[in-house]
């Protein structure tokens, strides 16, 4: 699947970051003056402090990719999933995927030689992981070679 | 609100006023209710006990950056809850 970025994903996942930092925040003086004791106030806190981590590793990671890319990859499966694919996998999906981009982008440029012009070389920009899912990036040099 | 015919993930807030979380913590069962992992294990609900204006109700009307990417969907898109008065 390709996603052509038109907004900031990382911008839009710090803000959510921010407004569970402040419900943290929020939590800890309503329990404070509620006069929670130590192990209710531990409770009360567990859902903020989870969703923080989860924020921070697993949606900002992928935010930061998107925005950085100008090709996304998401595949399934179960060789997919978890959050390190395997190198096997990941070798085959982005020789594939450089051999599709670069097929197209020679037959749209034109370009008939069978060596790859080096201003169509791609760029590889990162994995992000999920419970079911990788996301793998490629990047098209946006200047061409003199 | 979901799409699944059989969501695995629940997320649930009690909107509890300010005032009654005093009352809430000295009650015999608080720490069950507190307990989110006793509660979804019961329930199969994650439940979240917060005085309104909720912040984790806002949360859960915003789409991960994965799901909605997948759905091919802007990163400010909101999906919809569901208010049950008691």
């Amino acid at each position: 699947m390709t996603q052509s970025v038109a907004v900031n994903w990382t911008s839009e996942t710090k803000q959510r970051v921010r407004e569970i930092q402040d419900g943290l925040l929020s939590m800890s003086a309503l329990a404070k003056e509620s006069g929670a004791t130590d192990e209710q106030t531990s409770l009360l806190l567990e859902p903020y402090r989870e969703m923080l981590a989860m924020l921070y590793e697993r949606d900002m990671p992928l935010a930061k990719l998107v925005d950085e890319s100008a090709l996304l990859l998401h595949v399934h499966g179960k060789f997919a999933a978890g959050p390190s694919p395997r190198v096997s996998v990941l070798a085959k999906l982005l020789t594939q995927t450089r051999d599709q981009v670069i097929c197209l982008a020679k037959q749209l440029g034109g370009v008939t030689t069978l060596r790859v012009p080096a201003f169509l070389d791609t760029t590889f920009v990162g994995v992000g992981g999920g419970a079911y899912s990788s996301a793998f990036q490629l990047q098209m040099h946006r200047k061409r070679a003199t | 609100v979901t799409d699944k015919p059989s969501p695995g993930d629940i997320g649930g807030v009690l909107d509890l006023p300010r005032a009654d979380f005093a009352r809430l913590l000295v009650h015999p069962k608080a720490l069950q209710l507190l307990d989110r992992a006793a509660v979804k294990k019961t329930y199969e609900v994650h439940l979240f006990i917060e005085p309104p204006p909720s912040p984790m109700a806002a949360f859960f009307q915003r789409m991960r950056p994965e799901e909605a990417i997948v759905r091919g969907v802007q990163p400010d898109a909101c999906r919809g809850i569901l208010r049950v008065s008691l």
